[in-house]
């Protein structure tokens, strides 16, 4: 059986960090243009050798052309995603005037907030996956999600922040005074929540929420865009993991929180599995290079079973398609490894 | 004299154990605690992973060690229960829909209350040894640039006495920092970025580096003669890992922490495999 490529048109790639998905996209992605698709790949933090393979310096966020070597046509472009700017972008697009833009990019509240949510690419990704889904510019779309092993983190991410902005949790703090025509309970709460906040940060708060108004519907909006595209079935949810029991558990839950949203996982990529030779002495060696031989061999036949039963009870858990990819033994740096590589994800299925 | 792994913690309070996801972070953490409490240390191993926590799912129990989840939302309530004295009152106003969203979404206030309640374990035990898994490294930062952030916000109030008991805790001489990452090229880079970016906030107390998943040591000697077939893929295989590894350490050197390389096992279960790095780490 062969992945059915044609039917899809956007491809999540996603799994824990360190399991070689940034690769595996830009693989992904190599194969896809060169089968004629025009493509798009989009990264977070990218290991430099990556960029290198790919052809240039370093990733930026503007759109990069990559050339594919023996596919003159392939039209593939790659683009990191910037989610230091993020929020003051969107708060850009939804500001209903140059005041109230100026307004909440000055609040303190805003400014803290920014910080400590400006390393998290959720929010980022899946933004500009939503801007170029639209567009017609692009045959298959390639996303290399943030590293998460948590599901909901990526899909949530647009609800998190209409959720912050939420009529009923804006109604409390929007027009100062205004509590008292809620009914009691409401008010204790506001009381215990000045004895605990502080009134300082409540007033800042309500500022920054009055200033936020109207803005709500905006991103109330885009989570529910985000959660359409999850569920399109033209959208490839592929999972990359590695086969060790951390992983197998954490993976059962992860596919069980998307399930429960109505996301499906696509395939499974269990990646770096190690090779094992059956008999490791070739030639005449001396004693001691035999002995190491044997002893490296040993370790990495284990290391291989190991594997094979994880990936076994991953198969018979998740119930996906899934590719086995081995560990490869040239460093990934040139780009013929990764197209190499892209083939071997497409079409090699256990 | 070098001082042992096990020696420079005993006499810590808190320990931070940071990383990307899937570096093994639940299971280094869960091995120190092993070895500590083995040498007849209380110790407490405090996972924040929000929403459907993969360490969830970890066999702690089969350890034997004292695991303490912690959520936003039920952290937030132990503190205003504290305030309000009555948990039923508590219950009246917090327990509804819209202040259980306020509660989640309020840029910092989670990873604060977090933050407080590992203080408030570190205040009535003393003596024990706390150690957090703290979530992937973009929530890891906000759990500590939130509380010193906010710090700035909250000048009055009950709050910005916690915030200020918080922020002590993170720079205190018995808390130590510590990163655990993969002899690979990204986790590594984001080791370094992440420990820079930390340091802009404060001067934390940097701990250990731990390189986990090395490879072993062999017996008998990698083979000088000219080889071929199996024999020379085995030669690479092992070359290409140990190649790495060296990278990696180099990197790290950078960092000027201690480093401890942690082997890579053979073990089919998580379990066995956080009793050996256990073991491993008693002789560093």
């Amino acid at each position: 059986m062969t992945w059915d490529l044609d039917q899809k048109r956007i491809f999540l790639v996603g799994g824990p960090g360190g399991v070689g998905k940034t690769t595996l996209a830009a693989a992904l992605a190599l194969e896809l243009s060169s089968r004629g698709y025009k493509t798009l790949v989009l990264t977070v933090d990218p290991a430099k050798r990556l960029a290198q393979a790919l052809g240039f310096k370093d990733f930026a966020t503007s759109l990069q052309k990559v050339s594919v070597p023996g596919y003159p046509e392939a039209q593939l472009t790659a683009s990191m995603l910037d989610s230091e700017h993020y929020f003051d972008k969107v708060i850009e697009r939804f500001a209903k005037s140059p005041e109230q833009k100026k307004k909440i990019l000055e609040n303190r509240l805003y400014r803290t907030m920014v910080e400590s949510l400006g390393g998290s690419h959720e929010y980022a990704a899946m933004e500009r996956l939503l801007e170029f889904s639209t567009s017609s510019e692009y045959d298959k779309i390639i996303v290399d999600t943030p590293p998460t092993q948590n599901a909901l983190d990526l899909l949530n991410a647009p609800k998190r922040l209409a959720d912050f902005m939420d009529t009923s949790v804006l109604k409390w703090f929007q027009k100062k005074g205004g509590f008292q025509l809620f009914q009691r309970g409401t008010q204790i709460a506001m009381k215990a929540l000045h004895t605990i906040l502080g009134s300082e940060f409540l007033d800042n708060l309500s500022v920054f929420l009055n200033d936020l108004e109207g803005m709500q519907a905006g991103f109330r909006s885009r989570h529910l865009a985000v959660i359409e595209l999850f569920k399109n079935p033209s959208t490839s949810f592929v999972l990359v993991t590695q086969a060790s029991e951390a992983r197998f558990l954490e993976s059962v839950e992860f596919q069980k929180a998307l399930n429960k949203e109505g996301v499906r996982l696509d395939r499974l990529v269990l990646n770096r599995l190690e090779v094992s030779e059956d008999s490791p002495i070739s030639g005449e060696l001396c004693e001691e290079s035999r002995l190491w031989l044997r002893s490296v061999n040993q370790y990495f036949r284990e290391l291989h079973l190991v594997q094979a039963k994880w990936a076994e009870a991953f198969q018979s858990a998740l119930k996906i398609s899934t590719v086995k990819i081995y560990r490869k033994l040239s460093p990934l740096n040139d780009i013929k490894t990764l197209q190499e590589l892209g083939k071997e994800l497409t079409v090699n299925e256990v | 004299m070098k001082q042992s792994y096990l020696q420079s913690i005993l006499d810590k309070q808190v320990l931070f154990f940071s990383g990307k996801g899937g570096v093994g972070k639940s299971a280094l953490t869960s091995a120190t605690a092993l070895l500590c409490q083995r040498y007849g240390k209380k110790v407490f191993l405090v996972s924040w992973n929000p929403f459907d926590a993969p360490s969830r799912s970890l066999p702690y129990k089969a350890l034997g060690i004292e695991q303490l989840i912690l959520d936003g939302p039920s952290c937030f309530k132990e503190y205003a229960v504290g305030i309000l004295k009555f948990e039923k009152l508590y219950d009246l106003v917090f327990q509804n829909k819209i202040f259980q969203t306020f509660i989640s979404v309020s840029p910092g206030l989670t990873e604060t209350v977090i933050a407080g309640k590992v203080w408030d374990l570190k205040d009535k035990n003393p003596d024990a040894l706390i150690l957090v898994d703290l979530p992937s490294s973009g929530h890891a930062f906000t759990f500590f640039s939130s509380p010193l952030g906010l710090r700035k916000l909250f000048r009055l109030g009950l709050v910005h006495r916690e915030l200020e008991r918080i922020c002590e805790m993170f720079l205190s001489p018995k808390t130590l920092l510590n990163f655990v990452t993969l002899p690979e090229d990204l986790p590594v880079t984001e080791t370094l970025e992440f420990k820079k970016k930390l340091a802009s906030l404060g001067s934390f107390n940097f701990g250990f580096t731990f390189l986990n998943q090395c490879l072993p040591h062999f017996p008998g000697k990698a083979p000088e003669e000219s080889l071929s077939g199996p024999s020379l893929t085995l030669l690479k295989q092992y070359q290409a890992l140990k190649a790495q590894e060296k990278e990696a350490e180099e990197i790290l050197k950078t960092t000027g922490m201690s480093q401890i390389k942690i082997t890579r096992l053979t073990c089919p279960e998580w379990i066995t495999t956080v009793e050996a790095i256990s073991e491993e780490l008693d002789k560093q």
